[in-house]
């Protein structure tokens, strides 16, 4: 699994703690991310750090700032390995 | 009026859109809570569950603690400082990295990483403290943590650290430890909520590497323990193989010895002056309480080595009583004092070992004897009493002070007051005589002041020493009562 469906998958794991299954819904609507949760199995297509931006704003849209907080926090081992220009704006 | 209230139905409803997203913000905020809560908590309970279930090292032990930090939080890296038994310095025992590093990262290599005991923060007040390594030299943070600098590349290039918070590990009031947690690089300063978090976790990690400690201290007290024992066990078995030969060495020529005084006693050598009658049957007596002695010393080591063994037989208690203490009329007039035996007429055979119950009567009336001043009376007593028989010797010496009496019988024990009156004894005849009359089923008498003993003397307490069988227990049966004792229809039967 690559680091972005990493991400995204620490960030779905965390907001499922919080609200339930709805963070698997809300997942699943954002264009360019293919969730299987059953599986376990996330992948993320096209352009990859745009696509972790849209999820954390798919969240953000519903429960406002501190879901952001939330996602940063449940991504920050990941993020802290990848170089500057490639993570995601949201996550910075 | 209609106008008004087309205007006033969008606003209401955007109010009513608004309202939402805040109670669902809010709700999300309690949610995030007790997301974090029960995080917390799960955590804490692996810890707990890693302790209790845990028997391995004290550095294996943190390598689990430190991965199931890592594993259930967001902390790039954990590692764990205490100080194993007999260390000076505070050791890096184990520690855990992020999903990119290799697993297990048990520190097997002692000088990975260390703290100095006598860091100043150490020393001070200050629970916590932190340094930022992504900005330092390579050498300051290596000089603070003692570790190689490939190991301080590691933390910042694989493990993407840039604070590191090292937090004391308390218990009972004492510093057991430190754990180190790596913060990612967009972490510079560490917030409430992470500042309690580390606190709690710490709380449960110093119980947890104290009790480990302490188990390991005890392991170590209790091998070196094991060892001691051995060493004592080996000496002690040396000594006793040492009595047990030198015993043996002796008890031949005794022999001898005691077999021509007693043929010149006899008049085998020709008539001898009275005087002389009076050296050799003292020399006689002294010979007799050697081989006693001996017998002692070599029952002892039988003791040991479970050849100890009771050979009972039809044994005539009341005559054999009456040839010990007619050999210590001699040294007991020599002290001037009045040995007297009472013997019962008619007395039962009993089934005894007689030779080792001649060498208790023996060293109860001998004890008398000795710690009994001139001008003193010794009275033995064998009588019959119920379904019982019972044999005591009283008198009215120095007696036995109250607090040596609970380990009177005890092997090699000697009360002082006896001590100072026989400075040669060996301390084994009454723990050889308690064991010979357990083994054959009966019970010691002992009391001091001697009950009904023959001083009302207050400086003569006196004392009384003895024992006491079922006569059941040890009745001959039938086959081996001598003709005498057999009653006629037995006797026809044999």
């Amino acid at each position: 699994m690559d680091v972005y469906a990493q991400i995204a998958t620490k960030i779905i794991e965390q907001q499922q703690n919080i609200i339930g299954p709805v963070a698997i819904e809300q997942a699943k609507t954002v264009s360019g991310l293919k969730v299987d949760w059953d599986k376990h199995q996330v992948t993320v297509s096209g352009n990859q750090q745009s696509v972790i931006d849209k999820l954390v704003d798919q969240y953000k849209e519903l429960f406002g700032k501190i879901s952001v907080e939330v996602c940063k926090e449940a991504a920050s081992k990941l993020i802290s390995q990848l170089p500057a220009d490639k993570q995601p704006s949201s996550l910075k | 009026m209609a106008n008004t209230l087309i205007r006033r139905g969008p606003s209401k409803r955007k109010q009513l859109e608004d309202n939402l997203a805040h109670i669902s913000q809010e709700m999300y905020k309690r949610n995030a809570e007790l997301a974090a809560t029960n995080n917390t908590l799960s955590l804490l309970r692996t810890i707990d569950s890693i302790v209790l279930e845990s028997h391995d090292s004290l550095e294996v032990l943190c390598g689990q603690i430190t991965k199931a930090m890592v594993d259930k939080s967001a902390y790039n890296w954990v590692a764990i400082f205490g100080r194993p038994v007999h260390h000076e310095r505070l050791e890096l025992l184990g520690w855990n990295g992020t999903d990119t590093l290799p697993a297990n990262h048990v520190a097997d290599t002692p000088s990975l990483a260390y703290l100095n005991a006598n860091d100043r923060w150490l020393d001070g007040s200050e629970r916590t403290h932190g340094i930022h390594i992504l900005h330092a030299s390579d050498r300051a943070v290596a000089d603070y943590l003692h570790a190689s600098p490939d190991f301080i590349a590691n933390l910042r290039d694989q493990q993407h650290i840039n604070l590191i918070q090292f937090i004391k590990l308390m218990a009972r009031g004492n510093l057991v430890g430190v754990m180190a947690v790596g913060f990612p690089v967009n972490i510079h300063e560490l917030d409430t909520d992470n500042k309690e978090l580390l606190e709690r976790l710490s709380e449960a990690v110093g119980v947890a590497v104290d009790n480990r400690l302490l188990f390991e201290e005890n392991q170590h007290v209790l091998k070196q323990l094991q060892k001691t024992n051995q060493k004592l066990r080996d000496l002690d078995q040396a000594k006793d193989e040492f009595i047990s030969m030198a015993s043996h060495q002796l008890r031949t020529p005794l022999t001898s010895m005691k077999g021509y005084v007693s043929m010149v006693l006899e008049g085998d050598s020709g008539k001898i002056t009275k005087t002389q009658k009076n050296l050799l049957e003292q020399a006689f007596g002294s010979s007799q309480r050697m081989v006693y002695l001996i017998a002692d010393l070599l029952n002892v080591s039988r003791l040991r080595t479970g050849k100890f063994v009771i050979e009972s037989k039809p044994t005539n208690l009341a005559d054999v009583i009456e040839g010990e203490i007619s050999q210590l009329m001699t040294s007991a007039s020599a002290k001037k004092l009045t040995l007297t035996y009472v013997k019962p007429k008619n007395f039962p055979l009993l089934m005894l070992d007689e030779t080792k119950i001649r060498q208790v009567v023996m060293n109860f009336a001998d004890n008398a004897i000795y710690y009994t001043p001139a001008g003193g009376t010794i009275v033995v007593k064998l009588s019959e009493k119920g379904g019982s028989v019972e044999c005591t010797v009283s008198d009215d010496g120095i007696g036995v002070p109250k607090d040596a009496q609970h380990h009177l019988f005890s092997k090699f024990y000697r009360a002082d007051n006896a001590k100072e009156a026989r400075p040669d004894g060996t301390g084994l005849g009454l723990f050889m005589a308690k064991k010979v009359i357990v083994a054959q089923g009966g019970a010691v008498i002992f009391n001091s002041p001697a009950i009904d003993g023959p001083s009302k003397d207050p400086a003569k307490p006196g004392s009384t020493f003895g024992f006491t069988f079922s006569k059941t227990k040890l009745k001959v049966p039938a086959h081996l009562k001598p003709a005498g004792q057999a009653g006629a229809k037995e006797l026809s039967i044999s």
